[in-house]
């Protein structure tokens, strides 16, 4: 597989191809030259290594409807578009997943609570010299751990490594106010990244030592949890005006900032995004970029350098990237009000950046036309970007919730070469506006306000594209891409109602390129409690979103486990990989 | 000017003026046509956009029903919400009598209409109370009110309305809203004590004060925050102690918060802390002191305005709203620019009111109108014009059009 897939990579001529190929001819950027990394030393080792030849760093689904990137799930969201698809899935189809033949294999216990998605990657060589497949699962103990994905008898992780103390939940709070948004232990927060090129898995972890926290980035050898650089601690200043500034300058603050966002790897630029805790102020939105080579920080953004709030959520996913540019959601804070210099203030505000020498610019930027009532509201756009392929659209997610929907459409979708800046009067904004959630009242005739969706998916089968959205409330959904914009008549909806009074809907697809979709999603059950509920995951016909199986079906057997807030099922050879609050990670696969 | 005597001189123009609606056969086609345009879902926006502000202009109360439909669908996916809104409110009378009948539930067809839509009935009564305190119409305030002590077996419902119609009833000025709006200001919900505090302070008086201190004690920092910018909004120089002692409560929470978590960011430097923490707030004080220094001196809160503290300009600009009259409604057209934003906002919540109510104010504010221009100009498209876009409008159209104040029939003053 790996042979016939590094054929097609070369023939695709992707960026790290060609840097390769340089380096061979060249003799300059080998192993032990001197102005080698050790990064490019083991993409130099590797690369005479088939074992490690998995893909490109902007690997996953190109948009075709075809498996890309060697089957391996190397970032959140699946690939940097945030597709949410997985289409090198072979074994898992519409036909067998079923409570007979589908169900849970085993579990991998783990040390702290995970909120975020599980990676994969296939065929790794570790240091005994064995091939796996790797599920890596990251919790908020800080531990980063990699299991055989395929052996239900191998419990032991292939090798694990925590990567610092973690910090106390309350070691982040502030008198007079209370926040339980992650508990009882803050480490590990955001999705790491894979680059299967050089093995190298980059995670940040929040980290307490002596009373002093920190963000820490770590490079890990995915075949062993090794280094590969020297951990580098998140930093940065950025001019600005804002109440916590000093003499005009604002100064990361570790303890204040929540590195939720999952990293994105892009064009060899490893790009790292904050945002609050319970929006205890003062916070910002903060953007980093590192050299993915050196850990050497390229530059800094700061969404509110004047302002506050503006965070970086993005909804268990992260920043987006296509070769014009990284793409950003940022929650609500202050904007740009015509009173301030331009570009200093992205609250409530989807952007483009682009990394033009040392500075991170905002080279494009919407802000809904109704910004203040969002504001008001706390209606944050907070999911990440979904650049929809083969078009030239992104759409992204408002939290809309608290009004009446038909006042706040919940999904924009932008041009990605025009975002239109703002406009008072939305009859004139570039965005078009799409309600995915419960547009019909079919899922609740009662309108309880509370129907907000979380995350989307696009799959593009032989017959459409799709985007496909889990609302609270409201049952899954899939809408046809039309022309510049989505269908807002479903072309498919379920039956199955996300009752939540919380964040759910965590939906993934599988499929083996255009067949045998799969969109599989995890809501929370039993309890309004976020802390308490359990997890319910189901499978649907992404055709028809016809449930073939859900862990409730055979409960004695499939159980979840307690609900793990941006846990998305990743999906991967044949497996299901779902982690849960009790520090666990469920394997869902076919029974025989 | 006597509130009543506005009506009279609304009249009057009116007549003079003719009256909306009134037209010619080729105007008439033109007026089908227009609506059609906003009621075809085919036509395109920009053409129903154009179609909507031209019927405001026209103020044809033919067109009103179709409006009303526009405050909750949108049109092809973008809502003309606040074009609808605006060209109701230029309409006046016609649309004020439309959506009397919308917040007492007694406009069938639409109702029928919204069910077929799935337009929520609650949605129906707060963007129809939202036009009518546009529209200033003191009618309003009963079923409003009635619509503030409505129970719903769905609370998320229950407090979109009551942040609504409270914020309604705020800008209508209702004292009969007080007793109810004190009633709630201890709601949990930060949005919805936020709009019912920001109710009780723009209509003034002391009614609602202990209810505010109360708020003030109750709920989380974000919460109980909200409940100490109202007190310093209402409170006069007598409640300083009181004040003090709702600090010295914030200081005691804080240092058992302290001790209950050592970890708690600051905890370490408690001496450090306690300033750092509460020092906004205190700032918070300085309303009294001016409240104890001009109690009811319309030119010392004139002065005030000029303040430093922003808190203190908004005091003043509130404190001038209930008790100007004539030329000394003049500062707040200045106020209207302020720099800080609450302030603005203050300005032309104020001044929406008091010309909807005082000829006088309206003959002062013709002076205005460039500048009042040239800053709706100056906004266009920012987030903080668009802010603003919409009372500076209304007020542009009291000034140009003086009959549209007769839509505020019998506006009263708070004394």
């Amino acid at each position: 597989m790996w042979e016939s897939m590094r054929g097609r990579r070369a023939s695709l001529g992707s960026k790290r191809s060609i840097w390769l190929s340089a380096c061979a001819a060249l003799a300059a950027c080998s192993a032990g030259s001197k102005n080698s990394t050790p990064i490019d030393q083991r993409v130099a080792a590797l690369s005479a290594d088939d074992s490690s030849d998995q893909g490109g760093d902007d690997r996953g689904d190109d948009g075709d409807g075809r498996c890309e990137a060697g089957g391996a799930v190397t970032t959140s969201r699946n690939d940097n578009a945030r597709t949410g698809a997985y289409l090198c899935e072979s074994q898992l189809t519409p036909a067998n997943v079923n409570v007979n033949s589908f169900g849970l294999l085993y579990t991998r216990n783990l040390d702290g609570k995970v909120y975020v998605q599980p990676l994969f990657v296939p065929n790794v060589k570790t240091a005994r010299g064995a091939k796996h497949d790797v599920v890596y699962v990251v919790t908020e103990h800080d531990t980063v751990f990699a299991f055989d994905a395929q052996d239900p008898a191998a419990s032991t992780p292939l090798w694990s490594r925590t990567l610092g103390p973690s910090v106390p939940s309350a070691d982040v709070g502030i008198p007079g106010r209370s926040c339980n948004d992650i508990t009882p232990e803050i480490g590990i927060s955001g999705a790491p990244t894979i680059d299967v090129d050089s093995g190298t898995m980059y995670v940040v972890a929040k980290v307490e030592e002596n009373g002093v926290q920190n963000h820490r980035i770590f490079a890990l050898d995915i075949r062993t949890g090794a280094s590969l650089l020297p951990p580098v601690d998140i930093g940065g200043t950025y001019p600005g005006t804002a109440s916590d500034s000093v003499n005009g300058v604002l100064t990361f603050d570790p303890v204040r900032h929540n590195i939720r966002a999952s990293l994105l790897l892009h064009d060899g630029t490893l790009y790292v995004a904050a945002t609050s805790h319970c929006d205890f102020p003062p916070w910002h939105g903060w953007i980093f970029a590192y050299d993915a080579k050196t850990l050497r920080q390229k530059a800094v953004l700061v969404t509110t350098p004047d302002g506050a709030g503006g965070g970086v959520w993005q909804s268990g996913g992260g920043l987006s990237a296509d070769d014009s540019g990284v793409y950003f959601v940022a929650g609500n804070g202050t904007y740009e009000d015509g009173t301030v210099k331009p570009q200093s203030g992205f609250g409530q505000t989807i952007g483009k950046l682009q990394l033009q020498g040392n500075q991170l610019n905002v080279v494009d930027w919407f802000i809904p036309y109704n910004v203040d009532l969002q504001n008001f509201e706390d209606a944050d756009l907070a999911s990440p970007a979904l650049l929809i392929p083969h078009t030239n659209l992104l759409v992204a997610l408002s939290r809309g919730g608290r009004v009446p929907l038909k006042q706040m459409a919940d999904a924009y979708v932008l041009p990605r070469d025009n975002f239109g800046h703002f406009h008072a009067s939305q009859a004139d904004e570039v965005a078009e506006t799409v309600l995915l959630s419960d547009p019909d009242d079919t899922a609740d005739p009662t309108n309880s306000l509370l129907q907000r969706a979380y995350a989307l998916v696009h799959f593009r089968t032989e017959k459409d594209a799709r985007i496909y959205s889990w609302a609270q409330n409201d049952f899954p959904r899939a809408f046809g891409i039309q022309g510049t914009g989505l269908n807002p008549v479903p072309v498919a909806t379920g039956t199955a109602i996300a009752k939540s009074a919380t964040v759910t809907g965590m939906i993934s697809l599988s499929a083996n390129n255009k067949k045998n979709g799969i969109l599989w999603g995890s809501i929370n059950v039993d309890s309004t409690d976020k802390n308490t509920a359990k997890t319910q995951l189901f499978a649907f016909d992404a055709a028809t979103l016809q449930t073939l199986w859900d862990s409730r079906q055979n409960q004695a057997r499939d159980e979840v486990g307690t609900w793990g807030k941006w846990a998305y099922p990743t999906v991967a050879g044949g497996k299901v990989f779902l982690a849960n609050a009790d520090a666990q990670l469920r394997v869902y696969g076919l029974l025989h | 000017m006597h509130p009543r005597s506005t009506v009279v001189l609304g009249a009057l123009l009116v007549t003079v003026t003719g009256l909306p609606g009134t037209a010619t056969p080729a105007a008439g086609a033109t007026t089908d046509a227009r609506i059609q345009a906003i009621e075809d879902p085919s036509s395109p926006i920009a053409a129903a956009k154009k179609a909507v502000e031209e019927l405001g202009d026209a103020e044809e109360a033919r067109a009103v029903p179709a409006l009303i439909k526009l405050l909750y669908e949108p049109h092809q996916g973008r809502t003309l919400a606040p074009e609808a809104a605006f060209a109701l409110f230029e309409i006046g009378k016609p649309s004020a009598d439309a959506l009397l009948k919308v917040v007492q539930s007694k406009d069938p067809d639409l109702q029928a209409w919204a069910a077929a839509h799935h337009v929520a009935e609650a949605l129906l009564w707060t963007e129809a109370a939202s036009v009518l305190a546009d529209l200033g119409d003191p009618r309003a305030q009963a079923p409003l009110l009635r619509l503030l002590r409505d129970r719903s077996a769905n609370p998320q419902l229950e407090l979109f309305v009551q942040r609504r119609v409270a914020s309604a009833l705020g800008r209508l000025h209702s004292r009969p809203a007080v007793d109810r709006l004190a009633e709630l200001v201890t709601v949990d919900d930060m949005q919805a004590r936020h709009e019912v505090e920001r109710a009780l302070v723009q209509i003034g008086g002391r009614a609602g004060l202990p209810a505010v201190e109360r708020a003030a004690g109750a709920g989380s920092w974000e919460l109980r925050q909200i409940g100490l910018d109202g007190f310093t909004m209402l409170g006069g120089g007598a409640d300083r102690p009181a004040f003090q002692k709702m600090m010295q409560r914030e200081a005691d929470i804080i240092t058992a918060d302290c001790r209950a978590h050592p970890g708690y960011v600051g905890c370490h430097d408690q001496p450090a802390l306690l300033p750092k923490m509460l020092g906004r707030v205190r700032g918070f004080g300085r309303r009294l002191d001016a409240a104890a220094r001009c109690g009811q001196d319309v030119p010392c809160w004139t002065a005030r305005l000029q303040d430093g503290d922003p808190g203190v300009r908004e005091r003043a600009v509130l404190e001038l709203a209930r008790r100007a009259t004539g030329k000394q409604v003049d500062p707040l057209f200045t106020a209207a620019g302020d720099p800080d934003a609450a302030v603005r906002l203050a300005a032309v919540q104020a001044l929406e009111w008091l010309l909807a109510n005082d000829a006088g104010a309206r003959a002062v504010g013709q002076r205005h109108i460039p500048a009042l221009e040239a800053s709706r100009a100056r906004g266009q498209d920012t987030v903080g014009g668009a802010r603003f876009d919409a009372p500076l409008r209304r007020i542009l159209h009291r000034l140009r059009v003086p009959r549209a104040a007769a839509t505020a029939t019998t506006g009263r003053r708070p004394a």
